[in-house]
């Protein structure tokens, strides 16, 4: 079964890979970072992103291998899942790389945590857990969310790529799974507002409602409030395509 | 001594040269999602080295048929032209699926993330799944113009999509055993 689980995320790994999520990750994590750098001049401490049902860990791994959010900034991946977590390890290790990985529950670390992140683990919650979802993210700066984005074309796009790049039943059933079970926009918006109010909230880069090819995932996004403007600077012409919730954007 | 015409050399210097490049992504494939390392850029270049060295394999045994093909008609020449049409409609399946493949992989390589992904979901994994599709229609297409010299292009085309096939299968079991082995290079 350990091993199934294993092997079902490798696979999985390659939406990461092949949906170049990493980079699109990175292009709305440097800039909020670099707000949070901004606006907390003389900071000592790294900044530490923590990766919310990280799996296999690959955004931390790959985070941390090409540097591509600073050299400041220190990367935790959490999991529940002890096999998960311990494969990461194994992965990071081997490849000596000097992120994180622990078990258990990420909101509820001792350490200051900057910025929670985590890509497709929204859907796995029902819509009416999502608000203490983000309840339990109000002592960070800020949190990004990618998800999967329920389109009417998405069905037809994740049957096609798990079945082209899965092998296993189980993970060629789970991308297809995971469209059906999306959140649509507005209720990722209103849990993110109700379950932390006192963040900015908005989602990202929605994609043409017509023609929704160029975007699989968007972000739900919430930032402390006095970070909401520097982050929109950060986010240079990006910043338009922010589809704001609540909070003085 | 038969001699082959310029025509003849340009289709199977194509059909070789698609065949070796189609080996070194059935290469690449097969380690693909079995390892979660980071670091796979060693493994996925020797991956297309062994598809396609083995690509270079199946062109020989392929020749090695050909060659058969040819000493036994009573007519080489005849049967030479024969088999170079049938590999020129070959050649308009396999080239426009090869084109559109390969500028999907610029996309992948050079455009920005969003494009990038598009590329990936709208082409290059829908064509993985039409590969065998593509393969039996060129095939189709060989036999279908072949005239009276259909059985002699059947028997090739069906040899060729068994020696793909088998490729495929050998290089499917040499990825998993391959990427299960792999460790990447010690960071600098």
């Amino acid at each position: 079964m350990d091993e199934l689980l294993v092997r079902m995320h490798t696979q999985l790994q390659r939406l990461w890979e092949e949906l170049r999520q990493g980079d699109i990750a990175v292009s709305v994590l440097r800039p909020l970072l670099a707000a949070i750098r901004n606006t907390t001049p003389g900071r000592q401490r790294t900044l530490r992103v923590v990766d919310v049902g990280s799996g296999l860990g690959y955004f931390v791994r790959w985070a941390t291998s090409t540097a591509a959010l600073g050299p400041d900034v220190e990367m935790v991946g959490y999991d529940l899942n002890t096999v998960l977590v311990a494969e990461a390890r194994r992965l990071a290790v081997q490849e000596g790389l000097s992120c994180r990985f622990e078990a258990g529950d990420a909101f509820a670390l001792p350490d200051q945590v900057d910025v929670y992140v985590s890509c497709g683990v929204l859907h796995h919650f029902g819509a009416d857990e999502l608000p203490a979802f983000f309840a339990g993210q109000q002592g960070a700066t800020a949190f990004v969310h990618w998800d999967p984005v329920p389109t009417y074309l998405a069905p037809l796009g994740a049957w096609t790529f798990h079945r082209a790049r899965m092998r296993d039943p189980l993970a060629r059933h789970d991308g297809v799974r995971s469209i059906q079970r999306a959140h649509a926009d507005d209720v990722l918006l209103d849990a993110a507002g109700a379950g932390a109010p006192r963040f900015a909230t908005a989602l990202h880069g929605l994609p043409n409602a017509r023609f929704p090819i160029l975007d699989v995932v968007r972000p739900v996004i919430g930032v402390a409030p006095d970070l909401a403007g520097p982050f929109c600077e950060a986010l240079g012409p990006a910043a338009e395509r922010l589809v704001t919730g609540r909070g003085p954007w | 001594m038969v001699r082959v015409a310029t025509s003849t050399a340009a289709v199977a210097t194509a059909l070789v040269g698609l065949c070796v490049l189609d080996a070194a992504l059935v290469g690449y494939r097969a380690v693909c999602g079995r390892s979660a390392f980071v670091q796979r850029a060693v493994l996925d270049r020797r991956a297309g080295m062994v598809g396609a060295g083995v690509g270079v394999a199946v062109v020989i045994a392929l020749g090695v048929w050909f060659g058969v093909v040819l000493a036994a008609a009573d007519d080489p020449a005849t049967a030479l032209e024969a088999l170079a049409s049938a590999g020129g409609r070959m050649l308009v399946a396999y080239g426009a699926f090869t084109v559109v493949t390969v500028a999907a992989l610029g996309v992948f390589w050079v455009a920005p993330p969003r494009w990038g992904s598009l590329a990936m979901v709208t082409i290059l994994g829908p064509l993985t799944l039409l590969r065998p599709l593509i393969l039996l229609v060129g095939s189709a297409a060989a036999v279908a113009g072949a005239g009276t010299w259909w059985p002699i292009a059947l028997a090739s085309v069906t040899v060729v999509l068994v020696a793909v096939a088998i490729e495929t299968a050998l290089l499917e079991r040499w990825g998993a055993r391959a990427a299960r082995d792999y460790r990447p290079p010690p960071a600098i």
